[in-house]
């Protein structure tokens, strides 16, 4: 004869581990004055292009290191690699972002943290002093998953190329609404595609009313020193 | 979760699972992969109920976006293990 039936209430979230696992990232990092920076787009919308025009307004003083995600191949790690400066390819196989769990990984390749730091409930150690002390997370190019899934980030940018169109903050508002930043990409296209700058400021503000945004140019250099002095004025606050 | 949350001996007869209105997890696929995360665990036989959020205004998925893209595990139901039982 079977026992008896009972129901236990859960009420907990599926990704609540991930939620620890962010917290103790962000936590971790910033004890060893680590900052890292969660970058969102859609595939195309020249994430790695930003990065590569970025980094030398950066650095020096800043140390960067790029974490890459996609789904295979070593591309984007390579392209960043090629112009000297350190770069993880993390591949996420059928993974449509990218997770605490994957980023923890990745920092730990690029010797920010050893392999144990950063995880809920185990005590930091003191480990060596981190190489970098910005770390780039570009994110699978994905509008969606992206921003449902913390990655441990203590800055998420989203980014959104002109030929793309100005209509995404609409479409996708969730991923504008995690944003800290928007950076509108690919400006050189303004002449020749039907895009409104002053549209997206209003759609985002809509929808994020702090959040800043940036009109640049990888090609042309247009706005970027404006980012990179942004990005210098969140980490020393 | 669900086997965290289940007592010891017990066998989980029902799993709620809260989906989001914006999810896309496709029903047939949940059942399809818990049939095979659950075999040779206390849930093997248990019915996966899923409970999609109604979908609501974009205002709603910024607000709240665990609403929209939450997996949120509701309860167990279990049934307790005959006392005397051999586990």
């Amino acid at each position: 004869m079977s026992g008896t039936s009972r129901i236990i209430d859960v009420r907990a979230s599926i990704l609540e581990d991930n939620g620890k696992n962010s917290e103790a990232l962000r936590r971790s990092l910033s004890g060893r004055g680590v900052f890292l920076v969660n970058l969102m787009g859609s595939p195309g919308s020249g994430k790695t292009s930003l990065l590569a025009a970025l980094l030398p307004l950066l650095s020096p003083p800043l140390r960067p290191a790029v974490l890459e995600a996609d789904l295979d191949s070593r591309v984007d790690a390579d392209a960043l690699e090629a112009r000297g400066w350190k770069a993880v390819q993390l591949r996420t196989g059928g993974f449509c972002h990218l997770d605490a769990f994957m980023a923890r990984r990745g920092l730990a390749e690029l010797g920010v943290l050893p392999p144990e730091d950063g995880i809920p409930g185990v005590p930091n150690d003191a480990g060596p002093d981190s190489p970098f002390d910005i770390v780039f997370l570009e994110n699978v190019g994905n509008l969606i998953c992206t921003a449902q899934v913390d990655t441990g980030a203590h800055l998420n940018l989203a980014l959104l190329s002109v030929p793309e169109g100005d209509d995404k903050p609409l479409k996708y508002p969730v991923m504008f609404a995690k944003a800290d930043a928007v950076v509108v990409t690919k400006t050189d296209y303004l002449d020749r595609e039907d895009f409104d700058v002053e549209a997206v400021r209003r759609r985002v503000e809509g929808i994020r009313p702090d959040s800043r945004l940036f009109t640049v140019s990888a090609r042309t250099g247009m706005g970027m020193p404006e980012l990179a002095r942004f990005l210098q004025e969140k980490i020393r606050t | 979760m669900s086997l965290a949350a289940a007592p010891e001996g017990s066998e989980i007869c029902r799993i709620k699972l809260r989906v989001g209105s914006l999810c896309d997890a496709e029903p047939l696929w949940l059942q399809r992969y818990f049939r095979i995360a659950a075999r040779g665990t206390p849930a093997r036989d248990a019915e996966l109920a899923v409970r999609r959020v109604p979908a609501g205004s974009t205002e709603d998925a910024v607000r709240d976006p665990d609403s929209a893209f939450g997996y949120v595990l509701e309860s167990i139901e279990i049934r307790d293990a005959p006392v005397g039982a051999v586990p």
